[in-house]
């Protein structure tokens, strides 16, 4: 490499550079969509349900038990036993 | 070093075996306490092994150990039997319940270009068998001791929201699997549901016939 083209390379590494027009852009869209697909955006009523299943599930079936043991009272528990054998 | 160094460390150090446990009990922890973390449709590491293990717990104790049990308990009240191909067949079917509900669901997703490998579909639907073992953990339990279930209305209506909880949890995690893991739109997880409700109700039918009581879906 003579002189002339080490003064160019020089003067090549000392000037700014800046991306293509768009392409931060387009970065930073990839990765807020990679990470929304990480976290998935929930409803409040999605968040309820899939956040702590088993806790949705005990909020969930204490009312349906107590309407159904309202509606047919003991012969519930009658049914639940005469399924068990 | 921190207390997470050190975790880390004494983790690094397990024989791989160990470490493969480790990572199931994991992914088993979460499938109960944060779900969102194993069910997506990304292929997390111990979901295929956790699954396996959860289904054949469950079905071992539903179609072998209880029915043991139970003759056990109640040789002396009644004349009963135990048949050593009824409880194979029951195992082999339960098992193949599970394959052939993994297949649909990996079919349906085909259908609608999901791009979804069957083994994915198989490990997450096996996690769902939690609620399941549970269930054939108290059914099991009341089988072996009705009494707990007579005579006292605070114990029945305590296994009876026990047994619907058991039921919700199960049809939550059947939805996040629609969800996250199949990523199904609304009016795909309306098909799913009308073809899955179709299949379970045949598959709850043959299990009956052949005596397997707690449905293993």
């Amino acid at each position: 490499m003579n002189d002339r083209e080490m003064e160019k390379l020089i003067k090549a590494i000392d000037t700014d550079t800046s991306p293509p027009e768009g392409l931060k852009k387009e970065l930073i869209n990839k990765v807020m969509s990679l990470e929304n697909r990480a976290a998935p955006i929930l409803t409040p009523i999605e968040k309820f349900l899939f956040e702590k299943p088993l806790r949705a599930a005990c909020f969930i079936s204490l009312p349906v038990t107590g309407a159904i043991w309202a509606i047919m009272g003991n012969s519930f528990a009658a049914m639940l036993s005469s399924l068990i054998v | 070093m921190g207390y997470y160094g050190k975790q880390l460390r004494s983790y690094a150090k397990q024989p791989n075996s160990i470490r493969g446990e480790i990572k199931m009990i994991n992914v088993l922890y979460k499938t109960i306490f944060a779900p969102l973390e194993v069910f997506s449709r990304q292929d997390k590491k111990g979901r295929l092994g956790a699954s396996v293990t959860i289904v054949i717990s469950t079905i071992i104790l539903g179609s072998v150990i209880a029915p043991v049990l139970y003759f056990y308990a109640s040789k002396d009240r009644y004349v009963i039997s135990l048949n050593a191909e009824s409880l194979i067949l029951r195992t082999a079917l339960s098992i193949a319940t599970w394959l052939f509900v993994c297949a649909v669901f990996w079919l349906l997703s085909k259908a609608f270009k999901k791009d979804l490998s069957y083994k994915n579909i198989a490990a997450a639907w096996g996690l769902t068998y939690i609620p399941n073992l549970l269930t054939v953990v108290l059914y099991t339990i009341l089988m072996v001791f009705p009494e707990i279930n007579s005579g006292n209305i605070l114990a029945a209506f305590i296994i009876c929201t026990l047994f619907i909880m058991f039921l919700v949890w199960k049809a939550i995690l059947y939805f996040m699997i629609m969800r996250f893991v199949i990523d199904t739109t609304p009016r795909e997880i309306v098909i799913y549901t009308i073809v899955s409700a179709a299949v379970f109700t045949a598959l709850i039918v043959i299990e009956f016939s052949v005596g397997i009581q707690v449905p293993m879906l």
